[in-house]
């Protein structure tokens, strides 16, 4: 019998038109590790909960088929049992811890089974051991960093002796090194044996070795493939490319390598993993050195980025827009969140704030857009103080799209939405008109103008926010997180978005935890510690500095480390930082 | 925001140590003591006692609870000087006056009456700064829970939300910014402003109502609810130093009733004044 046994599932939320998930089968062995992918509403966390029994015990809707546990039919079987035996890790940690203590989380699934205090007592203590978090059983939740937060999530999923837990891409809120902390502690859960493990994530380059199957949901909800990784993503990639969902870079380095050198008839199969990845590459340049290819073009790297399509920017008149000078700032607690940051922003830069969880990213921001005042300092906006502009007027210059896009949703159509803050400042509703449809449309928006901004999916809300802030043309532009929590599609569209809003001149400044974004598309990068700012230059740079990095909690981009084992160099010595680079060191 | 007036304070002392429902017991008994009583110089006396076990029964320094302090002070001092300017007999024609604040005249009544409620409202506000500062919130649940026969769904449903209160006030200040970083300001009427308050607060429960839905499915996955009963991971026992310290507690208010009433201070005890 197998451990889990889906058939035919299909469930559709009441008040929706179209299920969620339609006619799913499949069987999992004990022991697997399953890797669920899927553009965003494809129906990848409704897959999850009903692996459970949350649905249909616990939503209402319309639910058909079988899903078994262990052989216990989840429709009908106690929740309480079913939630003992598959373990539910979310991605929000903040909306899964119950309790004020961290001890007392992880106890309180096992109270509310009635599990006899000296077993409570044994069963906190292993499985805060597990995650490492035992030196913290006495904390309050609340003041755990994110990454902490969430392995205590897994700690209080433990506790009950689960053997299949399932994650809801549970890294979505982390930095990359709480990430690679937790992947850690998935890999060797993994290894224990004792689980089953189904995971949905995005992620995917620290996972790759431990999956040994892949299933692929359509838009849809239904089933679009099941079987071995490497099958399942070469058999499927361009539906995946076209449904945009992520996949290992490797892969698609992979790929790109493929078509590359598919004129000088070299075959290669795209890796999964990058210890693959960096001794296939290594077979392949070795054989091939003296014959078709060459490795490493005799050029510095400065050059070749610069060859891109920088070119005409340089010839901008750079002045410089946001000069900050001695920057302090704290809470009302005294304790300094920003310590002594000075730096400059010039007219076109393409800005990168990175740093771990906490280290006051969000904060800096928020006082380079005078919502927040500095505890000492000057920050200046044009020459001028910027305590002393009126904030409308800051807001005509500088736009801010926040992490959440739904704080900003005042209206309750999408137009209106856009139209609200002209319609504030007076304008005239032809202007209003005009100014707000050439938005939708260059928003990709334009179909839902009537809609509730609320009712949109993930990647439209980001896109509506965005929208919202270039009202005014303003000049300096600052995102937090802007790819967040977002499908491969909707991530490469925002990408784009920024890269032409910055051909067109304006002042990017992106606050991100994302690597890959960083190196493919911004220029210069402050990395924050802990307040300070430990490194402020080019991003190349950075991405050289494998201890700087290391000590800072980040992580190079893939193509940097791929490239690293491969000695594959830049004249300079650099290593390339985007996939581009890579794949044009060998020719 | 984050800094609260009311907080624990994770120390060892008398009333750290006792069982949180017979505190709340002996706590809410202490209120009603104190409010009965209209005589200023026995809830003087009453203060005087609360002060002491401030310091010895509850091993609390000053700095730890000043920035409650300041809250009880000037909650009390307005109490206080609202009841002795204006208290019901300042008004009646040719009563006798002791002293004239400009047109206001100020009795001998009024005196009595704003200093007695003043210092009541001290005296209830600093037993309450030291209950929460001695008291667990987990632990007065889980007391509740198994010692007062509270239903633990409605118990521990509470002190969930509890953990979520700082959430929405940290989410409410970042949608508030949101709107400003837009130049969305409201204008400067107050019918405007509220106006912008309820959009606010729309934005703001649509996001809480989605995280409560997440909240319910964690809490079901963690069997909340499924059980009439459940074990307890913190017990919690009344024990016989608990009897006594509630008793005590009775007594001393019996004692110091008892000896106000000797020398002639405390003639009667209610509600009226």
């Amino acid at each position: 019998m197998s451990q889990i046994s889906v058939n035919n599932l299909t469930w559709q939320y009441d008040g929706r038109l179209k299920p969620a998930i339609s006619n799913i089968s499949f069987e999992v062995e004990k022991g697997e590790f399953i890797l669920i992918l899927g553009s965003s509403g494809s129906g990848k966390s409704t897959l999850a909960l009903c692996l459970n029994g949350l649905i249909p015990q616990e939503m209402p809707g319309k639910f058909s088929g079988k899903v078994k546990i262990e052989g216990l039919p989840t429709d009908t079987f106690p929740l309480s049992q079913l939630t003992q035996k598959v373990g539910v890790i979310f991605q929000d940690p903040e909306s899964q811890i119950a309790m004020l203590k961290v001890e007392d989380d992880v106890a309180f699934g096992l109270e509310n089974r009635l599990v006899p205090l000296k077993k409570i007592k044994k069963r906190v203590k292993e499985s805060l051991t597990s995650v490492g978090l035992l030196e913290f059983k006495d904390e309050i939740t609340s003041d755990l960093s994110g990454g902490m937060k969430q392995k205590l999530s897994l700690a209080s999923m433990l506790a009950p002796l689960p053997n299949i837990l399932v994650f809801d891409e549970p890294t979505s809120n982390l930095d990359p090194k709480s990430t690679k902390d937790l992947f850690d502690l998935i890999h060797k859960l993994n290894q224990s044996g004792k689980y089953t493990m189904l995971t949905i994530e995005h992620k995917l380059d620290g996972l790759m070795d431990m999956v040994n199957r892949v299933l692929i949901l359509n838009p849809d909800g239904t089933l679009l493939a099941d079987g071995n990784p490497r099958n399942v993503l070469k058999k499927h990639f361009l539906k995946i490319k076209e449904y945009g969902m992520w996949i290992p870079t490797v892969f698609w380095i992979g790929i790109k390598l493929k078509d590359k050198l598919k004129e000088k008839d070299i075959s290669i199969e795209p890796p999964l993993t990058i210890d693959e990845a960096a001794n296939k590459f290594k077979l392949l340049l070795k054989d091939i050195k003296d014959t078709k290819i060459k490795i490493g073009k005799k050029v510095d790297a400065k050059e070749k980025r610069e060859s891109q399509d920088k070119k005409d920017k340089n010839e901008y008149k750079k002045f410089n827009q946001i000069e900050v000078k001695d920057l302090n700032f704290a809470y009302t607690n005294k304790k300094y969140v920003l310590k002594n940051l000075s730096f400059s922003v010039y007219e076109g830069d393409f800005l990168a704030i990175v740093g771990p969880n906490g280290s006051g990213k969000t904060t800096l921001a928020k006082i380079l857009t005078g919502l927040l005042k500095p505890s000492s300092g000057t920050i200046s906006l044009y020459g001028k103080n910027i305590l002393t502009i009126d904030p409308l007027e800051i807001s005509k210059k500088m736009g801010f799209v926040f992490q959440n896009p739904e704080h900003q949703f005042l209206s309750d159509t999408i137009y209106n939405e856009i139209a609200l803050s002209l319609r504030l400042a007076n304008k005239s509703e032809d202007f209003i008109k005009k100014k707000v449809n050439s938005l939708l449309k260059q928003f990709e928006l334009i179909e839902f103008k009537e809609k509730n901004p609320f009712s949109l999916s993930q990647g439209q809300k980001r896109r509506l926010s965005v929208a919202t802030m270039l009202l005014w043309d303003q000049d300096i532009l600052i995102f937090d997180e802007p790819t967040y929590g977002q499908d491969f599609k909707n991530s490469q569209q925002m990408w784009n978005i920024l890269r032409d809003l910055n051909s067109a001149g304006k002042t990017i400044i992106v606050i991100t935890h994302d690597m890959n974004f960083v190196s493919e598309l911004t220029e210069k990068v402050i990395l924050l510690f802990e307040g300070e700012i430990r490194f402020f230059g080019e991003i190349r740079e950075l991405f050289q500095n494998k201890k700087l990095l290391f000590n800072s909690y980040l992580m190079e981009p893939i193509v940097t480390t791929l490239a690293r084992t491969l000695k594959l160099n830049f004249k300079d010595g650099s290593f390339p930082i985007t996939i581009d680079e890579f794949l044009y060191l060998i020719n | 925001m984050r800094e609260i007036f009311f907080k624990y304070i994770d120390k060892k002392s008398i009333l750290h140590s006792i069982n949180p429902s017979i505190k709340l017991i002996a706590l809410l008994t202490m209120f009603v003591a104190i409010t009965i009583v209209m005589d200023p110089i026995t809830s003087l006396v009453f203060l005087l006692i609360i002060v002491l076990s401030t310091k010895y029964l509850a091993n609390l320094k000053f700095r730890e609870i000043a920035t409650a302090m300041i809250l009880s002070i000037s909650m009390a001092s307005f109490i206080a000087i609202f009841n002795i300017l204006f208290y019901k007999t300042n008004f009646i024609p040719n009563i006798p006056v002791i002293f004239n604040i400009g047109k206001l005249k100020i009795t001998n009544d009024a005196l009595r009456v704003g200093l007695s409620r003043g210092i009541r409202v001290f005296s209830l506000i600093n037993l309450s700064i030291i209950f929460v500062s001695t008291t667990d919130v987990t632990a007065l649940v889980d007391s509740l829970v198994q010692n007062m026969r509270i239903p633990y769904r409605i118990a521990y449903g509470t002190l969930v939300a509890y953990r979520m209160i700082p959430l929405l006030s940290d989410e409410f200040n970042q949608i508030q910014a949101s709107q400003k970083i837009r130049g969305v300001l409201p204008k400067k009427n107050i019918r405007s402003k509220i106006e912008f308050f309820f959009k606010q607060a729309i934005t703001l429960m649509v996001g809480a109502i989605r995280r409560s839905d997440r909240l319910a499915l964690a809490m079901d996955s963690k069997a909340f609810g499924a059980f009439k009963k459940r074990s307890f991971y913190r017990p919690e026992r009344v024990e016989f130093k608990d009897v006594i310290f509630l008793i005590s507690t009775i007594l001393v208010i019996l004692i110091t009733y008892y000896i106000m009433w000797k020398i002639g201070f405390l003639k009667k005890l209610g509600v009226s004044a």
